[in-house]
């Protein structure tokens, strides 16, 4: 990730015909850095949640006690796998656990084997049981950047390969801006270019069929 | 041609451009941001660049982290085991506790990848060994300068780029005229499947684990099975 937030509204100023690269606000200018920086978040932090390029591993220590309840990493999409002292814990739902016994959150201190993250509050879920002698658990999952601020020093938060995706995602959002200077057709076509470079990650993540049908347009 | 600078002139004269040193619509620094997308783009679909990176394997990590240039792992191996063979996460929760670290054996069998910068191993090696990544890896930045083209891609793909370049920078002008600009990319990404034909047996013993994946048949994925 070698591309700065500065650089890549110079690449971006391009396509919108915008001078100064800097979006400042004013009068003349269809779009303020602010804005700017908002559509590169939505871009990356869509792109993540649509590939799972980028992955967290993430190990916390669990003290003896009885609270089930834990906090999702706050750098982290949706939760891929919990693993308890080397075990992995079944996802389930709570549904599921009350049916196995209406009674399970009263006796909360034998080995976890599962997980839930139905009603609850949102970034939370819930272990069946808690070791009485504590562990450690591990969970992998997808990353969620942070948000960026103004410090256009900032890296974009893909590789480099993958920058030019989220280019295409700004550009399909800042064009799709209402107002004189909205450019439907453009910004259409500038999604659907995202949205193959989202294709073209997917495949890699997930593994690849031989051919390259249903991945690239026809065209 | 065959050099970045000749590519950029080439698509400039394309671009109806009356000076390629100092063009009116757009800055030659910006066709090379088009070019270097166009190479990245090129690299993604057909697999292009593959280039081995050694992790040095010991028994306090099942989790290893890939260098930043690659892009994506397809296949693993070490020296004296061949071939992993290459598995969900999932499918190693189902078929051992490859988590605990008291688990070791002298050579590791298999792997998946954990997002597209780190990969899993098991299981852990009791004894220190290297496994060798093959890997799909980014090019470096080309630049605009008389550079050989030929130390990234095959001279008969660099018109690829130049189509490329070409509707990328139409894309800029909107309406009409970036409409016109479809038929390069399609005349790009055309040639780069083509590419990606001649490719597909590099890609063995790697991508075809996805479940809509189509089972391959040939004699080295089937090297890659782990040993009966």
């Amino acid at each position: 990730m070698a591309v700065t937030v500065a650089t890549f509204l110079s690449r971006i100023a391009k396509d919108l015909h915008e001078d100064p690269a800097s979006f400042p606000p004013g009068a003349n200018n269809l779009w303020t850095l602010d804005e700017m920086v908002g559509y590169i978040s939505y871009a990356e932090r869509d792109f993540l949640r649509r590939t799972g390029v980028e992955a967290v591993d993430v190990t916390q220590v669990v003290a003896a006690g009885n609270v089930l309840i834990f906090t999702k990493p706050a750098n982290m999409m949706d939760i891929d796998r919990i693993s308890f002292n080397y075990k992995r814990l079944r996802r389930v739902t709570s549904w599921d656990l009350e049916r196995e016994d209406p009674a399970w959150r009263s006796h909360p201190n034998h080995k976890p084997q599962a997980y839930h993250e139905d009603h609850l509050p949102i970034s939370s879920f819930e272990l069946d049981n808690r070791d009485s002698a504590g562990g450690s658990m591990r969970i992998f999952g997808g990353y969620l950047p942070p948000l960026h601020t103004t410090d256009t020093s900032e890296l974009i938060a893909v590789k480099d390969c993958w920058e030019q995706y989220i280019r295409w995602e700004v550009l399909s959002l800042a064009l799709n801006k209402d107002g004189d200077n909205q450019d439907v057709a453009r910004a259409s076509y500038a999604h659907q270019r995202y949205l193959l470079g989202c294709s073209l990650a997917k495949r890699m993540v997930l593994g690849t069929p031989l051919d390259l049908g249903g991945v690239l347009p026809n065209a | 041609m065959g050099t970045a600078s000749g590519i950029i002139d080439q698509a400039i004269r394309r671009l109806n451009e009356l000076s390629t040193t100092a063009p009116v619509r757009w800055t030659r620094a910006e066709l090379l941001v088009f070019l270097n997308d166009g190479m990245a783009e090129l690299n993604l679909i057909a697999a292009d660049y593959q280039d081995t990176h050694t992790i040095a394997l010991t028994n306090v990590a099942s989790v290893w982290d890939l260098p930043e240039a690659v892009i994506a792992p397809l296949s693993a191996r070490t020296s004296d085991s061949g071939y992993l063979l290459r598995q969900m996460t999932e499918d190693l929760d189902k078929e051992s506790n490859w988590e605990d670290p008291s688990i070791q054996r002298l050579h590791p069998r298999n792997w998946a990848t954990l997002g597209l910068e780190k990969i899993i191993v098991t299981p852990r090696v009791s004894v220190a060994t290297n496994l060798y990544v093959e890997c799909l890896t980014q090019y470096s930045a080309v630049p605009d300068a008389a550079v050989d083209m030929g130390a990234w891609i095959r001279p008969e793909y660099e018109k690829a780029i130049e189509d490329f370049i070409v509707s990328r920078a139409m894309f800029k002008e909107g309406g009409a005229e970036a409409v016109q600009a479809l038929s390069c990319y399609a005349r790009f990404l055309d040639t780069v499947q083509q590419l990606s034909g001649r490719n597909i047996i590099r890609r063995y013993p790697a991508w075809d684990i996805a479940p809509e994946a189509v089972g391959s048949v040939t004699t080295l994925r089937q090297g890659a099975e782990p040993e009966k």
